[in-house]
């Protein structure tokens, strides 16, 4: 056997002949491969054919064979499908003598046998499916399938050479027929995600979302809890559900309020309007908290209006008195916001106002500034801000900014200077500082000045492709004290796929501040599913009320999966039939409903189901259409919540009109060969076109309806002229063709005058 | 003076005749329209011009009709749809039939192919033909030339089951140019390329790369009423081929699985590639 004395050449010929999933499959088990050599065009192929022999009939695998012999074959459960070398499709089922296809048959010397994705067929019928030649020989055990005949010249050695991918002539291909369907999805999908974090020895947290839609409304509910010294804990929460269509939204949970910031508690939005851009009206119930805003638990009406091109106006306004009011403008370079805020609670800044504004200068130059007051008495608060900055090349930039405030008895400036720059793959962020602070003194307390300067840098340098280093550095000189420093360095680095590992270091020059150091690595497991482990100084889920630096040498494990809910789709379905006219056949039309797109079935009726609610344009597709076929009107379709439309389309045929434009020379009033006239120009409705030189003209493409033809008599071929009438009026029935018009010119005739000559 | 204005006139005339009517200028695609089909089935296709901007309205006629070629490829027939046995010109439709584009404009034209439900199986095809025509209402003054275009593509219908086969029928290298007679012996028609190579005497396998190597040009080889078509190409010089014996070595690529190859020792260059014709 040459497989067995050479496995490298048959490994290799396996591969060229993509046999090599055969190959390494080996013989099925539990049967015992005849001695039978096989060849096909003289290459040794036994392996790959399994050679059985069953009653002296030899059976070979022909699934195995199949990309060899040009065949496609395949098991599929008892039963065996073959498409032969002239395309036809060919079916039989283990035990049967017997392989079928439509309205023929082929007899078997032995049944099929099916083993796994293996199927047997007596050698004789594989040849004769390959339309090869098989020369079977029981005495050397050998079966050789000869070469497809192809003869050569006379001298010439006709060769079998296998293909190479990619090396063909796409002459034999055909471009397949576009269908062009796309339908709304047949479901919604809700993202949900879980987190769970342990920190070994202390406490534990997890996180729960679930953001995506459900039959069109829009979904979005976000959990975060701990459990710890202090128990279980629910740390925030916020439930929210809007839909667009009816322009209705719900929230709950932590909601913002524009009064007091964070709240607790609910919220009902509806939009006002149709139009895009529309405002939201909304009315909210906090609940009472007087750590951080309202005492008491309020209802509040908060609203936006626009005030003509450029402006808007917002506000909220609270049962217990409490109220916002802000506006916008902006226009060009200019933007501006201003608000006056009057909050009731324990909120040391619950009343303010501020204004702050933009406006962009030639050469990019950028100008900001803003003003504010919150609070009252010794706890106001007074700010004013203003900045410039200035663009540079490449990315660069340099801000200057001064900053005035007063609280209290305390009023001071800072100045500032802040560039930032990049020089290849090296980011660097310099800001430098002066503070100085006046406290005017209170009772017994005498006034003091204090100064520092402050020097912040940020520089980040990307190492090839995958390491990427951050440095930062704060340094601080007080006037009348030791100067303080504050590091950190950071890397972060992708070990391999799916990895990303970062490590932190920072040290303090400050008293109680030391060194710190934490490594954090996240590792995607699967899409959707990763783990994430840190160690080292770091926080706890529960550590707000940890006083000092965090405990060292801790670790937390966390895992984080997510997943894909699919959630009833939105919308309703549109359907309806095609009509036509005549009997055309409706089936395989394209109809399109806004960006949706279908094709009729063989009754002429269309669907699209889950369709969106709104507004759609339905037509057929003109391009689609066949083309002696014109599309009826396109209609327009309003899809609601709940609601199933039936609209229908319809589709006329076009017609023909053909006919002949000649002159009767020999007077038998009829049209006979070679009396066609060419160049007379023909108009029908809004058409033209000429004739053929055998005086033949055509309009295709007709809607059916009333057409006037008629020749165009003042571009005749010189020396003729029309005979009356030379117009008529066409009815076309739809689909219907009109081919033997006649038109006749007769030729001019000029009287012959003689004149007496002069002498 | 009297024969003055008569030179005039000859000289305006002989200015009118020679003035001749720029031809227009266009992009094309030129692929040929494929369709696999079946029985009764309806497709549609598209075949698209594009106008260069700068010129005047031009006016199209489209029509499918059918055609061959003879056998060296120097001439074409077209004849009206329906002529050919295999002819799938009265199965084409066309939208619109006649035109006038924009200059930079495209023409559009729908093509459909309505398939009888009794048609067999086997390749048909036929051309789609694009003429430019007069504008029939334009009305042009003096006498002038105008040169019309006109533009085919071919369109081959498949309706399995199809055979593709071919065979190489003769080989001649003469006077410096390779010439193939392929034989189409199949049901469809095919479309056959490939090459000639020239080999190291000896030579059974195709690991050693050949001395000089001829690419022979796609042509279309009809199942009727020509079923064989000439390949021909120059043969190299005889610095890339200098005279000797050489295994010689026909590769033909018509679209299916494998290729088709024949191959001769024989005795290649100068005087002796006259002598080397083969039938």
């Amino acid at each position: 056997m040459i497989a067995s004395r050479r496995p490298r050449a048959a490994r290799a010929l396996a591969l060229a002949l993509g046999l090599l999933p055969a190959l390494s499959a080996g013989p099925a088990a539990g049967t015992s491969p005849d001695t039978w050599r096989i060849s096909i065009r003289g290459q040794d192929v036994t392996r790959a054919a399994d050679p059985r022999v069953a009653s002296g009939v030899l059976l070979l695998n022909v699934v195995a064979l199949g990309p060899v012999l040009a065949l496609v074959a395949r098991t599929a459960g008892r039963e065996v499908q073959v498409r032969d070398a002239s395309g036809t499709d060919w079916r039989g089922t283990a035990g049967d003598s017997l392989l079928s296809s439509t309205g023929r048959s082929l007899s078997l010397e032995r049944p099929i046998r099916i083993d796994g994705p293996s199927a047997y067929l007596p050698a004789t019928t594989i040849a004769e499916l390959a339309g090869l030649p098989v020369d079977l020989d029981s005495g050397t055990r050998t079966a050789a399938f000869a070469d497809r005949d192809e003869p050569a010249p006379s001298g010439w050695q006709s060769l079998y050479l296998p293909k190479q991918p990619g090396l063909t002539n796409d002459g034999g291909s055909i471009q397949r027929r576009h269908q062009d369907i796309f339908l709304p999805p047949d479901h919604d999908t809700l993202r949900v995600g879980l987190g769970l974090g342990v920190v070994p020895g202390a406490d534990a947290g997890g996180e729960f979302s679930a953001v995506g839609s459900v039959r069109g409304i829009d979904t979005a509910l976000s959990l975060l809890g701990t459990t710890g010294p202090r128990g279980f804990e629910l740390l925030s929460g916020h439930a929210q559900l809007a839909d667009a269509t009816r322009g209705v939204g719900l929230e709950a949970g932590d909601l913002f309020s524009g009064i007091w910031g964070l709240a607790y508690g609910a919220r009902v939005r509806w939009r006002r309007g149709e139009e895009e851009g529309a405002s939201w009206p909304a009315v909210s119930i906090y609940q009472g908290d007087p750590g951080i805003g309202n005492p008491t638990t309020v209802v509040s009406y908060s609203d936006e209006i626009g005030l003509g091109r450029w402006s808007t106006a917002a506000g909220e306004l609270a049962s217990d008195g409490s109220w916002l009011a802000s506006g916008r403008f902006r226009r060009r370079r200019l933007s501006l916001f201003g608000y006056l805020r009057n909050a009731s609670g324990s909120l040391a800044n619950g009343r303010g106002s501020g204004l702050s504004g933009s406006l962009d200068l030639p050469l990019g130059l950028e100008l900001q500034g803003a003003l504010s007051r919150s609070g009252s008495g010794d706890r106001r608060l007074d700010e004013q801000t203003l900045s410039l900055r200035v663009p540079l090349r490449q990315g660069s930039a340099l801000t200057l900014a001064t900053d005035r405030f007063a609280i209290g008895q305390t009023r001071g400036q800072i100045e500032s200077v802040e560039g930032i720059t990049a020089f290849g793959r090296l980011q660097v962020q310099e800001r430098w500082q002066w503070r100085e602070s006046l406290f005017s003194g209170f009772l017994s307390t005498p006034a003091q000045h204090f100064t520092e300067h402050d020097l912040f840098t940020t520089a980040s340098y990307l190492v090839g492709t995958r390491l990427r280093i951050e440095a930062q550095l704060i340094e601080r000189w007080p006037e009348k004290s030791r100067r303080n420093e504050w590091r950190q360095l950071s890397a972060a680095l992708p070990l391999w796929h799916g990895s990303s590992l970062q490590v932190f270091a920072s040290s303090s020059s400050s008293i109680g501040v030391g060194s710190s150091f934490r490594v954090r690595f996240d590792q995607e497991i699967r899409p959707g599913f990763s783990l994430f482990v840190e160690a080292g100084d770091i926080v706890t889920f529960q550590s707000e009320t940890q006083i000092g630096p965090p405990d060292t040498n801790r670790f937390r494990i966390m895992v984080r999966r997510s997943w894909d809910v699919a959630t009833p789709a939105p919308g309703n379905g549109v359907e309806g039939f095609v009509g036509s006219s005549g009997s055309l056949a409706t089936a395989g039309l394209p109809v399109e409903l806004g960006p949706y797109r279908t094709v009729t079935h063989s009754d002429g009726r269309y669907a699209f189901p889950n369709v969106p609610p709104g507004d759609y344009d339905l037509h057929l597709n003109e391009k689609g259409l066949p083309a002696d076929i014109l599309a009826g009107p396109p209609a327009r379709v309003r899809v609601k919540r709940g609601e199933s439309q039936e609209a229908n389309l319809s589709i006329v045929p076009l017609g023909e009109a053909r006919g002949w434009v000649y002159v009767d020379r020999n007077g038998n009033h009829r049209r006979d060969p070679n009396e066609g006239i060419a160049g007379v120009v023909m108009i029908l409705d809004d058409r033209a076109t000429v004739t053929s030189p055998d005086g033949s003209f055509g309009f295709f493409n007709l809607p059916p309806g009333t057409h006037r033809i008629r020749v165009q008599a003042d571009r005749l071929p010189p020396g003729l002229e029309a005979l009356i009438p030379s117009r008529m009026d066409l009815g076309l029935p739809a689909g219907r063709s009109v081919g033997e018009l006649e038109f006749r010119l007769q030729e001019k005739h000029k009287s012959l005058v003689f004149q007496e000559a002069r002498k | 003076m009297k024969w003055f204005p008569c030179i005039l006139a000859w000289f305006a005339g002989l200015l009118f005749l020679t003035a001749a009517t720029p031809a227009i200028e266009f992009t094309s695609s030129f692929e040929s329209i494929k369709i696999d089909g079946r029985p009764g089935e309806v497709v549609n296709r598209d075949f698209q011009l594009h106008l260069v901007p700068g010129g005047k309205p031009v006016r199209f006629k489209a029509r499918p009709e059918d055609w061959w070629a003879s056998e060296d490829g120097s001439r074409s027939f077209y004849r009206p749809a329906g002529t050919l046995p295999h002819s799938c010109g009265p199965w084409i439709s066309l939208n619109p039939v006649e035109t006038t584009v924009e200059t930079g404009g495209t023409l559009d034209i729908r093509v459909t192919a309505a398939i009888p439900r009794e048609a067999g199986p086997g390749g048909y095809w036929c051309v789609l033909t694009v003429d430019e025509v007069p504008d029939p209402l334009d009305s042009p003054r003096g006498v002038a030339v105008r040169f019309l275009a006109s533009v085919s593509v071919g369109i081959f219908i498949n309706l399995a089951p199809v055979a593709r086969v071919a065979e190489i029928r003769e080989i001649e290298l003469s006077q410096g140019i390779a010439r193939l007679k392929v034989c189409n012996r199949g049901t469809t028609p095919i479309s056959a390329d490939g090459r000639l190579e020239f080999l190291p005497p000896g030579q059974r396998s195709g690991q050693v790369s050949p001395v000089a190597s001829v690419v022979l040009s796609r042509i279309t080889v009809l199942t009727d009423p020509v079923p064989c078509r000439l390949l021909t190409a120059d043969l190299p010089d005889s610095s890339a081929l200098p005279p000797g014996r050489y295994l010689v070595r026909v590769v033909l690529d018509i679209g299916i699985d494998h290729y088709l190859g024949v191959q001769k020792e024989m005795e290649v260059g100068g005087d002796r590639l006259a002598a080397a014709k083969s039938r």
